[in-house]
C-alpha cells in the first residue's frame, strides 16, 4: 500500500502539469501511468522500421494497457476499441509515460469566447460554466508552461491579455501560396500558436523542420509532457508506469480513499491519497469512473459519465497544386484559415478550422513511401509500366513538390447518445474492459463537412489544382472529448466549474473530457489552462 | 566515353576502374574464375544463360532501372532480390544484364525491346517499387534510403526524420 498526498492517475499534459504544480508546492504527489516509459531514440528506429508510418508507429501496444490504432479503426471486430457505432470513433492515443502528447501534432489556438457560449449564442449545445474570460489568464499560464510560439499581432478572435512566450512559427511556402489563393476568394492565412520550440524553450532545441511531428519529433523541439514530468520528478514526485489504475475505493462518507491500480502480472496495489486527480483521457478516465465500486461507479449520480463523447471530425480534402509547393519541410501544418470558426451559421452546421498540412498527401495516404505500393482510390503502384529511370524520378519529384492537403476540423456537439462504457464482457489481458463506443456523427457534422468541401474546392479552383480528391468520409482528429461534462448542476454534468466531482469532493478530473462543448480549438492548450487552474484549486486545499 | 564503356556506379563503388584495363586484355573464360565458377560475367554471353539470376546481376539490373543516378546498397537488395519470382528475374535478367553490349540507361532497356513481354514490364515495375518504396513483404527493407526520398533533390524536402539539425529555411522556396 502506498501513501500520498494527491494521486494523478495518467502523465499525459493533464496529468503532468496538475502533478508539477503541486509537488512544486510541495505536495508529495504519485503519478500512475498505465504505459511504460519510452526511449526517443529507440521510437525513431522503431517508426523507421515499420511498414505503417501512422501516429502510433513509434509506441507499444502492450498487453496491460493496450491502446488503439488507426490502422483498426473502422475494421469491426479488430482492435482495442469495441465499436457499436452506427459510425467509428475515429480517435486514437498512446498509453504511454508522456501520453499521446508523443505523437500529438503541437497546435495551440484557444477557444473563442462564443465557442464556452453556444447555447446563448446559437441555440445549440450548451453553455460552459465559466467564461472565456475566467479562462483567459490560465490560458497565458498554458501558454508560459508548455511554450508556445505565435503572433502577438494576431489573436484570431481570441482576445489576449499577455504575449506569447515564443515568436511565431515561420509559416511554410506552401502556406504563402495558399494565402495568395485564399486572398482571391476574400480569406486570409494566419499562423497557427503551437507548442513548438523557435527558440531554447524549457531546454529544448528549437525547430529544425524534421517534418516528421507525428509521429515523432526526433529532437523534442516539440512541447511533449516529459517536461513537466521531469520537473515534477525533480520536485518530490513519484512516477510509477505500468500501473493501471481500474478502482477507485470510496470512504464511508463518499470521498475517495485513493485508487488501485494493477500490474503487469495481474497484481494489485493500493494507492491511498488525499486527494484524487483523474487525468486519463477522455475514454480512459470515464472507462474507470464505470467500472469502479464493484462496476456501480463512482461520481455517475448524474449519468452523464462516459456521455457527449465528441471528436473534431475532420474533412479531409488533397489535389496536387498548379505549382510546386514543396511539401515535407517544417512542421506537418504551420498555418490555417481561421475566420471559418467564427462562422454565423453555427445554428446550423458545424463551424470549422481550415488546417493547411505541410505534409503532402501522408494524412489520407500515407508516407511518401507508401505512395509506391498504395495509390488513392485503389491504384497500386505510382511507378507505371514500362516507365523507369530519370523519367520516373522526375514524374515523382513533379508529383511530390504539388502535393497539397486540407483538413478541416467540425465543431461536433454534445450528445449524450454518444458514449463510451466499459465492456464488462469483453476484457483486456489483464482483467480490464475495454472501451465500447456508441457513435454518430450527426447532420450538424455532416453539412458542416460539405461546406467544407465547397471551401476546399474553390482554393483547389485558384491553385489551378489536378487530382482533386475530397474524402468520403470523416476521418478522427485525435481529439477525444466531453465525457466528463463540466457544469453547475449536479443532475446532468458530472464536474464543477473547478472541474471536481459533484459526487466525490476530494476528486478531480483533468483533461478535455471535461469540456461541455469544443468549439473548432484543438483541445490541449484549454485542457492545459484547466489543468493548471485546477491545480491552483487543490494547492489551496492541501 | 561512350555509354557502353562508362563503368555504372556500382563498379565505381566496388572498386571496378582501377583494374578496368587490366580486365579488358583478359580472355573471357579467365574472367568466369575457373571451372565450376559462378561469379557474374556482365556481357559473358551463353555461359550464364542457364543460371538463376545472381544478387550482382540484380544489382546491375536495379542501377539501369534508375540510370545509375542512386548509391543502391547490397544489403537492401538482397531483400528485394528473394522477394522476387526467381524465374521471372532470371527472365528480365537474361534480357538484359546477360546481353552482349547490356544496356546502361533506362531508355537502352527500353530499345532492346525487353520491356515489351508483359511479364518483364511486370518484373522491372515490381524492382522500381521495392526501391522507391523501401518496403517488401509488409517489412521495411529501408527507409532512410528509400528512393521515394533519395529521388528528390537537395532543398526539395525535409527528406526523413531525424537529422537532427536540418532543414530550416520552410518559409523560403527551395
Amino acid at each position: 500500500m502506498i501513501r500520498t498526498d494527491v494521486v494523478v492517475v495518467g502523465s499525459g499534459v493533464a496529468g503532468a502539469l496538475v502533478a508539477w504544480q503541486l509537488a512544486k508546492a510541495g505536495a508529495d504527489v504519485t503519478i500512475l501511468e498505465a504505459g511504460p516509459p519510452i526511449d526517443r531514440d529507440e521510437a525513431v528506429e522503431k517508426f523507421r522500421a515499420a511498414t505503417a508510418k501512422v501516429p502510433e508507429s513509434p509506441y507499444p501496444n502492450t498487453a496491460w494497457a493496450p491502446r488503439p490504432s488507426v490502422l483498426e479503426i473502422g475494421v469491426p471486430g479488430t482492435g482495442y476499441f469495441i465499436q457499436e457505432g452506427p459510425d467509428p470513433f475515429g480517435s486514437t492515443y498512446e498509453r504511454i509515460v508522456g501520453g499521446t502528447t508523443w505523437h500529438w501534432l503541437g497546435s495551440c489556438p484557444r477557444l473563442l469566447p462564443t465557442d464556452m457560449l453556444m447555447f446563448r449564442t446559437f441555440g445549440v449545445g450548451v453553455d460552459w460554466p465559466i467564461t472565456y474570460a475566467e479562462l483567459e489568464p490560465w490560458y497565458v499560464a498554458a501558454e508560459h508552461a508548455i511554450g508556445v510560439a505565435g503572433d502577438d499581432d494576431s489573436d484570431q478572435g481570441s482576445p489576449r491579455s499577455a504575449g506569447f512566450p515564443m515568436p511565431a512559427v515561420p509559416i511554410s511556402y506552401l502556406d504563402k501560396v495558399v494565402d495568395r489563393a485564399a486572398n482571391r476568394l476574400g480569406l486570409r492565412v494566419e499562423a497557427t500558436p503551437q507548442a513548438r520550440n523557435t527558440e531554447t524553450f524549457n531546454d529544448r532545441h528549437h525547430c529544425v523542420g524534421n517534418s516528421n511531428c507525428i509521429p515523432i519529433c526526433p529532437i523534442g523541439a516539440k512541447y511533449d509532457a516529459l517536461v513537466h514530468l521531469d520537473l515534477a520528478v525533480e520536485d518530490g514526485a513519484h512516477l510509477i508506469p505500468n500501473a493501471v489504475v481500474w478502482d477507485i475505493p470510496l470512504n464511508a462518507d463518499g470521498s475517495a480513499a485513493g485508487v488501485v491500480y494493477r500490474r503487469p502480472d495481474g497484481t494489485d496495489e493500493t494507492v491511498l491519497a488525499r486527494i484524487v486527480v483523474l487525468a486519463a483521457n477522455a475514454v480512459e478516465t470515464p472507462k474507470i469512473m464505470l467500472i469502479a465500486n464493484g462496476g456501480d461507479g463512482v461520481g455517475n449520480s448524474s449519468d452523464q459519465v462516459g456521455r457527449n463523447l465528441m471528436d473534431h471530425p475532420i474533412q479531409l480534402s488533397y489535389a496536387l497544386s498548379g505549382e510546386p509547393v514543396f511539401p515535407q519541410r517544417g512542421p506537418l501544418s504551420t498555418a490555417g484559415i481561421e475566420s471559418t470558426r467564427r462562422a454565423l451559421t453555427r445554428s446550423d452546421h458545424s463551424a470549422f478550422r481550415v488546417e493547411i498540412g505541410n505534409d503532402g498527401w501522408k494524412f489520407p495516404i500515407g508516407d511518401p513511401t507508401f505512395e509506391f505500393t498504395s495509390q488513392p482510390e485503389g491504384g497500386g503502384t505510382f511507378v507505371q509500366l514500362r516507365e523507369g529511370g530519370t523519367d520516373l524520378a522526375n514524374r515523382w519529384r513533379d508529383h511530390i513538390t504539388k502535393e497539397i492537403r486540407f483538413g478541416s476540423l467540425m465543431e461536433q456537439l454534445p450528445n449524450p447518445e454518444n458514449r463510451v462504457t466499459p465492456a464488462f464482457d469483453s476484457v483486456d489481458a489483464i482483467g480490464i474492459p475495454r472501451p465500447r463506443f456508441n457513435f454518430t456523427i450527426g447532420r450538424y457534422v455532416r453539412d458542416g463537412m460539405a461546406e467544407a468541401t465547397i471551401l476546399h474546392e474553390r482554393l483547389f479552383e485558384e491553385l489551378d489544382a489536378t487530382e482533386r480528391h475530397h474524402v468520403g468520409f470523416p476521418f478522427g482528429a485525435g481529439h477525444i472529448i466531453g465525457t466528463t461534462k463540466m457544469g453547475d448542476n449536479p443532475a446532468d454534468s458530472v464536474v464543477d466549474s473547478d472541474c471536481r466531482c459533484h459526487d466525490v469532493p476530494n476528486m478531480f478530473i483533468a483533461g478535455s473530457s471535461v469540456f461541455p462543448t469544443e468549439g473548432t480549438a484543438n483541445p490541449t492548450l484549454t485542457l492545459a489552462a484547466l489543468a493548471l487552474r485546477t491545480a491552483q484549486t487543490i494547492r489551496q486545499e492541501l | 566515353m561512350d555509354t557502353q564503356m562508362r563503368p555504372t556506379r556500382r563498379q565505381v563503388v566496388l572498386g571496378f576502374v582501377g583494374s578496368a584495363a587490366l580486365i579488358a586484355l583478359r580472355p573471357a573464360e579467365t574472367l568466369a574464375g575457373g571451372k565450376g565458377s559462378s561469379k557474374p560475367a556482365t556481357g559473358a554471353g551463353s555461359a550464364s544463360r542457364a543460371r538463376p539470376a545472381t544478387l550482382d546481376e540484380f544489382m546491375s539490373l536495379s542501377e539501369t532501372l534508375t540510370d545509375e543516378e542512386f548509391s543502391l546498397r547490397d544489403e537492401v537488395g538482397r531483400q528485394y532480390f528473394v522477394a522476387i519470382d526467381p524465374v521471372a528475374l532470371q527472365k528480365l535478367v537474361q534480357a538484359t544484364v546477360r546481353r552482349n553490349n547490356p544496356p546502361r540507361t533506362f531508355d537502352e532497356i527500353l530499345a532492346t525491346g525487353a520491356l515489351n513481354d508483359d511479364q518483364n514490364a511486370l518484373t522491372a515495375q515490381q524492382i522500381l517499387t521495392f526501391w522507391y518504396s523501401g518496403l517488401v513483404n509488409d517489412t521495411t527493407a529501408d527507409y532512410l534510403e528509400a528512393l521515394a526520398w533519395e529521388s528528390l533533390k537537395d532543398g526539395d524536402l525535409a527528406t526523413v526524420s531525424s537529422m537532427p539539425y536540418g532543414f530550416p529555411d520552410w518559409e523560403d522556396k527551395p
